[in-house]
């Protein structure tokens, strides 16, 4: 009788019929198991303890496990499962490294085309030496202005309490600025569904795009409530390019502003 | 797969897990085909139909109430197959048998259908709602047919107020699973939760017939659905491993239902979930199991489902893995599988409905707004337009893409119910 990896004799030769785990061992690795290049991958077990918990150690045989080492948010004392707390947003990532020793490729392998309607197909790390980073954060002066000009009832768009700032290292040709949507399949690099969801926000809002001098500038997607850029009172041209400088402020939404900071 | 017993089973899932993960989703295809497709040929099984009329004193006025009721039973009546055991019931407190007169049922042919409508000709209406009472006696007419196709159509227009909830919930629990039972509400003074209770105990649909004259061609429907039912019984069989948890099993498609609660242990590490009788169609299965976190390399099978007849000697129709396999390479853990997100979507699409309705009925606006906001986002996102257009008679919409709504200063109750008892209703992904 064949043997499980666990011990477990098994009826079933290909997995274990009391725990499960593959018995046939020999097969040809499957075409989609992945060959692991960790030279490349941007480990995050450098900054956060092992956030997204690939090395969990605590784990032995299948079906034998010591429980996880639990992640606790030290913002709000959430579980912590990601890099940024579900309960308060808080960006575990930057809060450890606030500066990467490197530039920190985020994405060293490419995306395959899995997002439906995503254009991922152009994505490498771009910044030669020049780190520029987005920073959300969230301006009560423009959430005001806004309800005002608006005629808006605050109270059915409260101001969020609280909104931790968020660093997104602007390392690829182009981040995409949006609120997540699993039912059409879109991943913004600028997730701003995050915890405090700003609602007012596109599911595919506008562009970061990286030109070839170094520099960066801005593409809004047509988005419903449009992109104010500075103190302009209009918002900016759709679809066209507007080149961005240091610390342009771009707001979305009906709190958030995104701040460049280069260097 | 067994493409002899008409049955098959397809599993859609992104098996790859990041270490350390635990939950493991799939769906489900069960789809049946070429079931009875001889020309003519009558299915070889037995089938039993027994049609629940409400007659309490409610349904006397509007007058066309009992008469449609009547005319809309004579019509089933008219449509099933010779052959077919049937019988009818008037419930109101108590259950009463109005054709036959016995405690049993009866084969359908030329004469017994007439004498069945000339019965329902004489019904009157008195006294108050007790349901539980009427699917008991269901339940005991049931009975003897163990291995038929059992199909009940349950009509009524009031509350269930002359029994209490626990025991109502004390019959619902006993007869659950024991026959198929469609509900129809007809005016708008019934209760969609509590038909819902019926039918999701007795894996059968519920639905609301604001118009008494809509009602024929309905319960004509609903006949000649169950009378193309061909296999009785079906289960699925899910294995999981040790250690793990079968976390839910909910059917997606065509509606949303739990079948969680229902499931039976049926041997080592193995559970039964009923999903009653099927003629030629296709379900959707969402299946969730969290399985202990493996290490990056490890596989395994984290559920094992099998398609099982009823009975001492259960047949497997159609069996399918469900797989788990740790990664660290990011571009295969994040992908969600389609179908698995599509449904995510859609059961989130029900349930913010039941919460906005809840929130809307208990006084709290805001709450409502929001979750109706939501509501509209989503059957927008998920293509389901039904739900789309029920919304669109409770709500405003400002702008589809963010769910921004207003609630519409007047609603129509028959709307708010249709949405209400409507709402589980789901679509398949646009693109397969």
């Amino acid at each position: 009788m064949p043997t499980c990896p666990a011990g477990h004799p098994s009826d079933d030769a290909e997995y274990c019929e009391t725990c499960g785990a593959r018995i046939a061992s020999s097969s040809t690795p499957s075409t989609s198991a992945p060959s692991i290049s960790t030279q490349n991958v941007f480990e995050p077990s450098i900054s956060a303890p092992s956030i997204s918990g690939p090395s969990m150690s605590a784990t032995t045989v299948l079906g034998v496990t010591s429980p996880d080492p639990v992640q606790v948010c030290p913002e709000c004392g959430d579980r912590l499962t990601d890099r940024f707390c579900e309960g308060c947003g808080f960006d575990a990532l930057h809060r450890q490294v606030r500066r990467p020793a490197s530039p920190v490729p985020r994405n060293a392998n490419p995306t395959p085309g899995g997002w439906a309607g995503s254009t991922t197909s152009g994505r490498s790390w771009t910044g030669g030496g020049i780190d520029w980073i987005a920073v959300v954060s969230a301006e009560r002066a423009y959430y005001e202005r806004l309800m005002a000009e608006t005629g808006s009832d605050p109270a059915t768009l409260p101001y969020p309490s609280r909104l931790p700032e968020r660093q997104y290292p602007l390392t690829s040709q182009f981040l995409r600025i949006g609120r997540r949507s699993v039912g059409r399949g879109i991943q913004p690099d600028i997730d701003l569904s995050l915890p405090p969801e700003d609602p007012a926000v596109s599911h595919e809002h506008a562009l970061l795009l990286a030109k070839p001098d170094g520099t960066w500038s801005l593409v809004d997607l047509g988005a419903t409530n449009g992109t104010l850029l500075n103190d302009e009172p209009e918002p900016v041209p759709a679809h066209l390019e507007v080149p961005l400088q240091n610390g342009d402020r771009i707001y979305v939404g009906a709190w958030t502003v995104i701040t460049l900071r280069k260097g | 797969m067994n493409a002899e017993s008409g049955f098959t089973l397809k599993v859609s899932q992104n098996k790859f897990l990041v270490g350390g993960a635990r939950e493991v989703n799939a769906v489900v295809t069960v789809e049946s085909t070429g079931l009875d497709d001889g020309p003519g040929q009558a299915p070889a099984t037995e089938a039993v139909e027994v049609i629940i009329l409400d007659t309490s004193a409610s349904m006397e006025w509007p007058i066309l109430k009992i008469v449609a009721a009547r005319q809309a039973a004579m019509k089933a009546v008219d449509n099933l197959r010779d052959g077919v055991s049937f019988a009818v019931i008037a419930g109101n407190h108590l259950a009463s048998m109005v054709y036959p007169r016995g405690e049993h049922t009866v084969e359908a042919n030329w004469s017994t259908k007439i004498e069945a409508k000339a019965a329902l000709g004489g019904l009157i209406t008195s006294g108050g709602t007790a349901m539980g009472t009427w699917l008991q006696l269901a339940d005991r007419l049931f009975a003897p047919h163990k291995d038929a196709i059992r199909h009940a159509i349950l009509l009524t227009d009031g509350k269930n107020e002359h029994e209490t909830p626990e025991q109502f919930g004390e019959t619902l629990a006993k007869v659950a699973g024991r026959f198929v039972c469609d509900c129809r509400g007809i005016g708008t003074d019934w209760e969609p939760d509590e038909l819902r209770r019926v039918s999701s105990a007795l894996l059968g649909t519920v639905d609301i017939i604001p118009d008494p004259n809509d009602l024929e061609a309905d319960f004509r429907a609903m006949t000649e659905h169950a009378m193309n039912k061909s296999v009785a019984d079906v289960g699925l069989r899910i294995w999981r491993p040790q250690a793990a948890r079968l976390k839910f099993v909910k059917q997606v498609l065509p509606t949303v239902e739990d079948l969680t609660h229902l499931g039976v242990e049926s041997g080592r590490l193995i559970r039964d979930f009923p999903t009653g009788s099927w003629g030629n169609e296709s379900r959707d299965y969402h299946i969730c199991i969290e399985v202990p976190p493996g290490e990056v390399g490890q596989e395994m099978r984290a559920g094992w489902v099998r398609l099982v007849t009823s009975g001492d000697a259960p047949e497997v129709l159609a069996s399918a893995n469900i797989l788990a396999e740790w990664t660290d390479e990011e571009r295969f853990y994040t992908q969600i599988d389609a179908q698995v997100a599509h449904y995510t979507g859609q059961q989130e699409l029900a349930n913010v409905i039941q919460a906005g309705l809840h929130a809307k009925r208990a006084g709290d606006l805001d709450t409502a707004t929001t979750r109706f906001g939501r509501a509209v986002a989503l059957a927008r996102q998920t293509g389901n337009e039904a739900t789309a257009a029920l919304l669109d008679k409770v709500v405003d919409v400002i702008d589809y893409e963010s769910g921004t709504v207003r609630l519409k200063s007047m609603v129509e109750k028959v709307d708010e119910m249709s949405l209400d008892t409507r709402s589980t209703r789901t679509v398949r992904t646009r693109k397969e």
